[in-house]
């Protein structure tokens, strides 16, 4: 599987990439982007099977990233991984077509309940 | 629920605290017991959250000695010795993970800078910010660090996610 882990901050992105392998899911090619709008262009080029994405990015939002997919029918699943998780957001995160949302601080744990059904092959 | 300041989440402060230092550190945190000033050089980070209803700016600040946001970021980034940008990001982005879970608890309108981190040699960068304040004292790596949340500040020099730019008052 190909995912591509958006976020502006390169540690926040280290610190995905590593508890994905410490959740179970090891193996997988992993690419980056720094924010919604090179996560765009990387999901044109790279055909990630999943996208794990920030909420607040300069440049373009993880939301706004949301948006222009389902835009143009792009059904790929699409979680967010965010510090901001209010019922607010994750009613605007699912209307808008996320598959889910972990919030910032996470566990292992919390990425193989949100995962687990679609790394599941 | 319509908290109307950051009164409301100041009982949940330093739970959030620990509980954020633990993950991005991987070591064991606790609440400060006594407010010991963090000693230069130092690193800190901050942050506006916007309350449109109010058109007021809460500002969070994280400050951390230099020692601990090096080994944060060497540790978040899996290197012995991180670059100064690295040391940055890291800050950064700890803060804003406060700053993400302060805003949830303040309110669904509510809108989140990016962060804004620097290092500082000596003397402490003076918060553009008035009224009240919300501190929270963590310790981790035997050393504190330092939350702050202030009900209303200036966000000049911040910027937001997208392109929406604000300007000073």
């Amino acid at each position: 599987m190909r995912i591509l882990v958006a976020d502006d901050s390169k540690a926040m992105r280290m610190i995905v990439i590593r508890t994905l392998r410490q959740a179970g899911f090891s193996g997988h090619t992993i690419v980056e982007a720094e924010n919604g709008r090179r996560a765009l262009e990387m999901v044109d080029g790279d055909r990630p099977d999943l996208v794990l994405s920030d909420w607040n990015m300069p440049e373009m939002t993880g939301i706004e990233l949301l948006k222009a997919l389902r835009g143009r029918g792009d059904r790929i699943p699409f979680v967010f991984v965010t510090s901001e998780s209010s019922p607010e957001m994750r009613e605007m995160a699912e209307q808008s077509g996320a598959t889910g949302l972990i919030s910032k601080p996470f566990t292992p744990e919390a990425f193989q309940g949100a995962l687990d059904e679609v790394m599941t092959p | 629920m319509n908290p109307t300041g950051t009164a409301e989440v100041a009982p949940d402060l330093e739970e959030m605290l620990v509980e954020v230092l633990e993950a991005v550190s991987g070591e064991p945190a606790m609440v400060a017991a006594e407010r010991d000033a963090v000693e230069c050089p130092h690193a800190m980070a901050r942050l506006a959250i916007h309350d449109p209803e109010r058109d007021r700016y809460s500002i969070v600040e994280v400050w951390l000695v230099a020692s601990i946001a090096r080994a944060l970021a060497s540790w978040m980034l899996s290197v012995p010795h991180p670059a100064r940008e690295d040391v940055l990001d890291t800050v950064g982005e700890l803060a804003n993970i406060l700053a993400g879970n302060v805003k949830t608890m303040l309110g669904r309108s509510h809108q989140l800078s990016l962060p804004e981190a620097r290092l500082v040699d000596r003397g402490r960068v003076e918060p553009q910010a008035t009224g009240a304040c919300r501190t929270a004292l963590g310790e981790v790596l035997g050393q504190v660090v330092e939350l702050v949340v202030y009900d209303d500040g200036d966000p000049s020099g911040l910027r937001w996610p997208g392109e929406i730019e604000v300007t000073r008052r």
